[in-house]
């Protein structure tokens, strides 16, 4: 009886669908803390170490050290691929919707960036893009994850 | 595509989170087959129709708008 109650409010509120996670989203959300707990503070210690042992240390331990904090990327990245595997066809069509987004978006945004770069017409900070590249896909990946729902959801 | 999964469901007195177990598929991906945003694949619409013991052709409607 209160399934079917709410099934009569989701289709009174088809929105409801386009904002709610499904069980794997849920599950895929609470494993990827984990190498975000682990990815801020190692920034934060990975930034001090390099700094204070910048004039004595070998570059090859350095750069090292400045590499640590894709670990727990990686591990965030292959708790997705877990995901997406997990996922039934509907919600992997959503993902695609994401990625495609994303990736499209992106690209192009990088693509006119570099091409004023190039043309002198506005001065570029490269490290400071490639870093925001994988906070780019992500935010991107979000809006394509709800356009998605809101076609098919 | 048309279709009569919301109707066959309802006819059992399923809820959408009860016929997403049975399929094994999340309860979005049922609410997405039955407001028709969404065709299933031919081995999800195989199971559908095994689980109402309908053929496909009685479930899914692909000249109905």
């Amino acid at each position: 009886m209160v399934s079917s109650n709410l099934d009569t409010i989701r289709r009174m509120n088809p929105f409801i669908d386009v904002v709610r996670f499904t069980p794997n989203e849920k599950a895929y959300y609470r494993r990827s803390l984990g190498p975000l707990l682990v990815a801020v503070p190692l920034m934060v210690g990975v930034v001090w170490l390099i700094e204070a042992y910048r004039d004595d240390w070998p570059f090859a331990l350095l750069a090292a050290i400045a590499l640590l904090p894709v670990l727990p990327m990686a591990w965030a990245m292959k708790q997705y691929v877990d995901y997406f595997k997990a996922c039934d066809e509907w919600e992997r069509l959503i993902e695609l919707y994401g990625i495609c987004i994303a990736v499209l978006v992106v690209g192009l945004g990088y693509f006119g960036l570099g091409l004023l770069g190039l043309m002198a017409l506005v001065s570029l900070d490269g490290t400071l893009l490639a870093l925001l590249m994988l906070p780019a896909i992500s935010l991107t990946y979000v809006v394509g994850k709800i356009i998605g729902r809101s076609r098919h959801g | 595509m048309r279709n009569l999964v919301r109707e066959r469901r309802e006819a059992r007195g399923w809820s959408q989170a009860e016929l997403a177990e049975r399929l094994a598929v999340s309860r979005q991906t049922v609410n997405a087959i039955e407001t028709g945003k969404y065709d299933p694949s031919l081995p999800l619409a195989f199971k559908l129709a095994r689980l109402f013991e309908e053929p496909i052709e009685a479930l899914f409607d692909d000249r109905a708008e």
